[in-house]
């Protein structure tokens, strides 16, 4: 009696059960042969009868727990004594790949068996449009619309993945994978779908797998072109194992597979052998259990076969309501549609079916362990068919597995991806750009000024500080200053009156300065004046402005008329360039009844340039100074003037001047160069106590002074002779009388003021 | 004086003062225009009769009529005066301006010298002797009130005093008697001054009120 091993919990059942006596699985494909196509959908789920119940031709009937068994037909085939029952739990699939080496443990084995158990795992339950249509049943409706379905997704593939746009978004191993297989993948279509000799430009394995993939659909070639090399190779070396029982074409081994995948790299990592579920990976058996329980592996598989998944199903699961377009059919699925019953299309392409079927199988397989490496990572987010669970992965393995296509499916938990610069399309990366170039707004801030209250009473003190500082202190306001202009008016209309009333007055009662009032230095330059010969040359210097002379000439007029009255020539200089027309007006004015006249009894040798210099000069070359005189003839060729080599050389020297600083300018350059000539001066009475000293002692340098009209008058009394100063002194004697009443009214008006003040308190202080 | 006797040009002139005389003496009640004419009259005139003046007195004679008439001694001296007036002139343009520096140093250092002579030999030292014989030509008291009066201002100027045990800085009482007294003595002669100033204002102003009254004489008073 020969016993059927349920491909479900692996016991031993008699072959003349159709269903595991133990799980209830069924132990025979029901489309396998032609005679299960009459079945149509009835085996399908509910979910998947709902699916096909639009198609008319589906006639497939089978049992709802044997649905699955299109999936996997070299596990439920009867040959295949190495299908291992699987947990479609997807909690610890790994774990049961495992568990495939131990097909002899019966206790193991009996606990699988109770996971078939007539309810459809978690992961099966996923929508409709993402599950694979299981209708690779050989009916010709059904083989129809799943040739539909596949030009469609073959148009699709065609139309919705131009490779340029592809290159573009994907990672570089893909692009890489792109580049290399680009042709291939574009060659694929153009296989003859019944070709059994391989295309020599197919690389190796997929010569090997080129039946199968040919015959399962485009789509299996566009997931193929997405894949990696190594993704795809495994994807081709199990469907190759699997659907082909025959180990005579062995897989090329580790072409295209990556190291980690490769049994070389296994034996190398894993020195007591390879794990046991990597160990099968290489046999036909595991292959096929595999590949059953790889829908499990959806969590762990990456995103983007997932997508394409999603699309190549949707337009699977759609295919039912596309119209097969002849155009977008390749020859193969042309060469395929050829067939009319489902006999001849058993007959024809046995192996056709089945390797159709397990490459749809394999797609979902390569699906499967796509997401099996990339949803495991993602612990936190629900499984995409919210059925299938995180995987978990050995450590080993969860630190080998693609980084690249799980961090790009996992954007948000290390940062944007890059968008510019030489990092773009990395992410991770630290994001210095948006910090740097981050538009921030200004902060605002109020333009309030937070004042606590004792800072305003600080800016009150302040405030207040400065406003009084600017306001004068509160004072009395002094009496004199609102009668300051009138006192002024009144001094100034006093003396003017008095000034005025002398004047017009003409009044000469006032007696003159005469006895003890005529100081001796007067006395002294009346007998120099009156020692003089006629005709001697006298030397007098004008040196003083035109605004003093009222007093100049009314002081010197008496000394002039001594001088001319004694008949000296008289030689006029100045060292100030008015002073040469004061002293003409002088000559022709005060003392016109002399009738000097110029040339003659008189020279007038100008202006003295150079101030002290120009007086130093004029003192040792007098002829070289002033050789002109101020009429423009020649001054020294008089005869008077003739013999005068120097200024010692005159009888007398005269100096008439209002500045004392002119007179001590005489004083210090020419009176040391005189030598016996005397030097005497009439000066203003506001220069009298500077020059005054000069005047006095047995050494003085100043033979005689006359200052003022005091002095000129005084004069006029020791000459017996009035003048101008006579004139004068009546009128400056009222005018100094009134001056000193006007002192001492204020005087006594600003004692009785200090001493009526009410004092202040702080002046008390 | 009578005004028929007058030339036109006295009248003129006589005319012209008056009117002058009494612009300025409107001062008395502030600043105005007439006085301020008056002023520029005063400046401008004294400036032209200045300009003539140097002119006659001292550019011809000095620098261009030795060049005309002059021999080789005056001419050699006109060229020794001419140039550094020239170079003089040169400070008119603020480019050319160092090139009278030379001139300007030659001014101020002849000057500087010609002034400290004559103040040492002409003031500082006959002043001096003078003082010093007071006693024997003076009266006692009125040598006693020089010297007094010549040592209490002189120590009124010394400012510094010695620093004591006590740390007090101030002068001792007779220092400070000598300062006052040298104060006492500076407020007289400055009195003095004040005073010799106020009559020679006195006397320039009766000296105009007597030629406003003589001018008035002559209009009023023809005859």
């Amino acid at each position: 009696m020969s016993e059927i091993r349920c491909p479900m919990c692996g016991k031993n059942n008699p072959d003349q059960l159709e269903k595991c006596q133990y799980c209830q699985a069924r132990l025979t494909p029901f489309f396998v042969s032609g005679d299960d196509a009459d079945r149509g959908d009835s085996g399908l789920p509910d979910w998947m009868k709902s699916e096909f119940e639009d198609q008319p031709s589906s006639t497939a009937d089978a049992e709802p727990e044997d649905w699955l068994a299109g999936l996997r037909p070299e596990a439920d085939s009867p040959d295949d004594e190495d299908a291992a029952p699987f947990d479609d739990s997807g909690d610890d699939w790994l774990g049961r790949m495992r568990g495939f080496d131990d097909e002899d443990d019966a206790d193991e084995s009996e606990d699988e068996s109770s996971i078939f158990d007539g309810k459809l795992p978690e992961w099966m339950s996923v929508p409709e449009a993402k599950e694979p249509p299981a209708a690779p049943e050989p009916d010709p409706a059904a083989e129809d619309a799943m040739l539909d379905w596949l030009s469609k997704l073959d148009s699709g593939n065609q139309a919705a993945a131009p490779p340029a746009a592809e290159s573009e978004e994907l990672p570089d191993w893909m692009l890489n994978f792109d580049s290399n297989n680009a042709p291939e993948a574009e060659s694929t279509p153009e296989i003859p779908a019944a070709s059994p000799e391989p295309d020599p430009e197919l690389p190796d394995w997929l010569t090997h797998a080129a039946p199968a993939v040919e015959s399962a659909s485009p789509a299996l070639e566009s997931d193929g072109e997405a894949l990696p090399d190594w993704m795809f190779s495994a994807d081709n070396d199990q469907p190759e194992s699997a659907s082909i029982p025959d180990e005579s074409q062995p897989a090329p081994a580790g072409d295209g597979l990556p190291d980690w995948m490769s049994k070389e790299f296994a034996a190398e990592k894993f020195d007591d052998g390879l794990p046991d579920w990597m160990s099968g990976q290489d046999d036909p058996d595991h292959a096929a259990a595999l590949s059953t329980i790889l829908p499990d592996t959806s969590p762990l598989m990456p995103e983007w076969p997932t997508d394409f998944e999603s699309d190549s199903k949707s337009a699977v699961g759609i295919g039912a309501d596309l119209t097969p377009s002849d155009e977008f059919e390749p020859d193969w699925l042309e060469t395929l549609g050829a067939g009319t019953s489902a006999e001849s299309f058993e007959l024809e392409a046995p192996t056709l079916e089945s390797e159709l079927s397990n490459a749809d199988n394999d797609l979902f397989a390569l699906d499967a362990l796509s997401d099996a490496f990339s949803d495991s990572y993602d612990a936190d987010e629900p499984p995409a068919d919210d059925l299938a669970a995180p995987a978990d992965l050995p450590d080993w393995l969860q630190a080998m597995r693609p980084v690249e296509s799980s961090a790009a499916h996992h954007p948000t938990e290390h940062g944007p991806i890059e968008q510019t610069g030489p990092l773009a399309g990395l992410s991770g990366v630290l994001m210095a750009e948006p910090e740097i170039a981050r538009l921030k707004k200004a902060p605002t801030f109020t333009s309030k000024l937070e004042i606590t209250p004792a800072q305003q009473e600080h800016v009150r003190i302040f405030t207040d500080l400065l406003n009084n500082e600017g306001t004068p202190k509160f004072t009395r306001e002094p009496i004199h200053i609102s009668t300051q202009n009138l006192l002024r008016w009144v001094s100034a209309l006093l003396l003017i009156f008095v000034v005025a009333l002398g004047v017009m007055s003409e009044s000469q009662t006032v007696p003159p300065p005469s006895g003890v009032a005529i100081p001796a230095e007067m006395l002294h330059l009346a007998d120099l004046i009156e020692a003089l010969a006629p005709t001697d040359p006298v030397l007098v210097s004008f040196d003083f402005e035109p605004g003093t002379s009222g007093e100049m000439n009314a002081a010197s007029a008496a000394v002039i008329d001594h001088l001319m009255l004694k008949g000296a020539y008289l030689s006029l200089v100045s060292t100030s360039p008015t002073g040469p027309a004061l002293a003409e007006y002088f000559i022709h004015t005060i003392q016109s009844e002399h009738g000097y006249t110029s040339g003659i009894q008189y020279t007038n040798l100008g202006y003295i340039p150079g101030g002290a210099s120009g007086l130093l000069g004029f003192v040792q070359m007098p002829s070289r100074i002033t050789p002109l005189s101020f009429d423009g003839m020649e001054a020294w060729q008089t005869p008077a003037l003739s013999g005068i080599q120097s200024l010692a050389d005159y009888k007398l020297v005269l100096l008439i001047t209002d500045n004392p600083d002119t007179a001590r300018t005489w004083l210090e350059q020419v009176q040391p160069y005189l030598q016996d000539t005397p030097l005497i001066a009439v000066v203003s009475a506001q220069a009298e106590p500077i020059l005054h000293p000069y005047a006095s002692g047995p050494n003085a340098q100043l033979s005689g002074l006359i200052s003022g009209l005091n002095g000129g008058a005084a004069y006029e009394q020791v000459i017996g002779k009035p003048n101008l100063a006579r004139v004068y002194w009546d009128t400056l004697n009222y005018a100094l009388m009134a001056a000193v009443i006007v002192l001492l009214i204020g005087v006594a008006a600003n004692l009785m003021s200090h001493f009526t003040r009410k004092k202040t308190p702080g002046e008390a202080t | 004086m009578n005004i028929a006797t007058m030339s036109l040009a006295d009248l003129s002139g006589a005319l012209l003062g008056f009117t002058l005389t009494i612009f300025v003496l409107s001062f008395i009640i502030g600043d105005n225009f007439l006085f301020r004419l008056a002023t520029h009259i005063f400046v401008g005139t004294a400036a032209g009769y200045t300009t003539i003046v140097t002119l006659y007195n001292i550019i011809l004679p000095h620098l261009i009529f030795p060049f005309l008439d002059g021999n080789r001694g005056e001419i050699f001296l006109a060229v020794s005066f001419l140039v550094p007036s020239v170079l003089l002139l040169m400070k008119i343009s603020p480019r050319l301006s160092p090139l009278g520096n030379p001139a300007v140093a030659i001014l101020v250092g002849i000057g500087a010298a010609v002034a400290i002579g004559g103040a040492t030999f002409g003031t500082i030292f006959p002043q001096t002797v003078a003082s010093m014989s007071v006693f024997e030509n003076q009266t006692f008291i009125n040598a006693l009130v020089i010297l007094v009066g010549t040592l209490s201002t002189l120590l009124y100027f010394q400012f510094s005093t010695r620093k004591n045990e006590t740390q007090n800085q101030s002068a001792s009482l007779l220092t400070r008697a000598l300062r006052w007294s040298g104060k006492t003595f500076i407020a007289i002669t400055f009195g003095a001054l004040f005073a010799g100033v106020y009559i020679a204002a006195i006397t320039a102003l009766i000296e105009r009120f007597m030629y406003l009254w003589q001018f008035i004489k002559i209009l009023i008073f023809p005859a």
